[in-house]
């Protein structure tokens, strides 16, 4: 048994499964993205909703009265991926349009953003939420994080604690999707609202997990400590902002004067 | 086929498809799946996806025009056709092919002497 969504293709009614439903979407979506801006893009996006009607039409013929994944995954190799529809003798307008004929993946690729990242954290998941932003492993930062805290541990510490207080905690499945650079699809977030609830069964069901949540001192650490020196460090946001940059200013000149010299000072 | 020269191709494809589409109407109207089909029975057009943007260019430049009308069974359809400014689009496209393939066949022949 299959759940349908009802839509109105070309004037037309159609029961849609809800897999196709889904797939449907995607495709239409994505071809949105890719004709945005393009000459008539309302025309041609109307002519291939009627284009599809006619053909889910003719898929289903006179015994079927559902559109299946199937008829969608056909009438998406008969149509072409959304890709094939930019039309290369328009004149090209921007060079940043240009990127259209780089791939989907790219042009649905969205610029990602900075958040902290509560699912793989250590402390307070900066480090996770900055390796996301650059799309780089969290082991690497927090390796170089470590490797500097020797040389500018003052400024690291304060650095981390700045950008704990300031940036936003992924809160919401958009956020998540947001900071990992996914495009926030209902697909994207049902996939992401599938992996925590993956995750909370895994954690339950993890002995270790079990212990640790019973014990105390490990609850202090991971949720009173920060939350206390997250309002701390909120409380001195602006005097922590000046002696940042300071600091930064100071730790400039001893790079610099290290690259000059070839001296490195391991105190700070 | 390798991938380059298929992308190539590809090019050029799409770069003689106004021509066609235009050969295509030349012989009377036709509704896109027609005209779709007709491209792809002689493997000028490989998904309809590179069409549509194509064909609304064409009409929004006044060289097609189109109709809607009933179909027996699913959604209306639209049926296009040459405009007068179409035709004369069509005689220059021809002429600039004709050129081209001389072009491109001289380099293969070269005239003795």
């Amino acid at each position: 048994m299959v759940e349908t969504r009802n839509i109105s293709l070309g004037g037309l009614l159609f029961h849609v499964e809800l897999p196709a439903y889904s797939r449907l979407q995607r495709y239409l979506s994505d071809l949105k993205d890719v004709l945005r801006g393009v000459e008539g893009e309302a025309d041609i996006l109307q002519e291939v909703e009627y284009r599809l009607a006619e053909l889910f039409t003719t898929f289903m013929g006179a015994n079927r009265t559902v559109v299946t994944l199937d008829d969608v995954e056909k009438a998406r190799g008969q149509l072409g991926e959304p890709i094939e529809f930019g039309d290369p003798e328009a004149p090209s307008e921007d060079p940043s349009k240009g990127s259209r004929s780089e791939g989907p993946s790219q042009s649905q690729r969205l610029r990602r953003r900075l958040f902290r990242d509560p699912d793989d954290r250590f402390l307070g998941g900066v480090a996770a939420g900055l390796a996301h932003r650059f799309g780089i492993d969290a082991v690497i930062v927090r390796v170089i994080l470590v490797a500097l805290l020797f040389g500018a541990g003052p400024v690291l510490l304060l650095m981390y604690l700045l950008l704990w207080a300031l940036v936003p905690k992924a809160r919401t499945a958009s956020d998540r999707l947001a900071m990992k650079g996914d495009p926030v699809t209902v697909d994207g977030i049902r996939n992401s609202v599938e992996e925590q609830l993956k995750k909370a069964q895994d954690q339950f069901d993890d002995p270790e997990i079990k212990g640790r949540l019973k014990s105390g001192w490990h609850r202090f650490i991971s949720e009173r400590l920060p939350q206390f020196i997250k309002a701390v460090a909120k409380v001195l946001g602006w005097l922590i902002i000046i002696a940042v940059v300071i600091m930064l200013l100071a730790l400039g000149g001893l790079i610099l004067s290290a690259l000059f010299t070839g001296y490195w000072s391991w105190t700070f | 086929m390798t991938k380059e020269t298929a992308a190539s191709s590809a090019q050029m494809r799409k770069g003689v498809l106004e021509l066609c589409i235009l050969r295509v109407l030349r012989q009377g109207e036709a509704y896109t799946s027609d005209i779709v089909g007709a491209l792809q029975a002689v493997d000028l057009l490989v998904v309809e996806g590179t069409i549509y943007p194509l064909l609304t260019r064409m009409k929004n430049a006044e060289t097609l025009t189109y109709r809607w009308a009933e179909s027996p069974s699913g959604p209306p359809r639209k049926y296009y056709s040459m405009t007068p400014q179409g035709e004369r689009v069509l005689e220059a496209l021809e002429a600039s092919w004709d050129q081209f393939v001389d072009s491109v066949n001289s380099l293969s022949n070269p005239t003795p002497g």
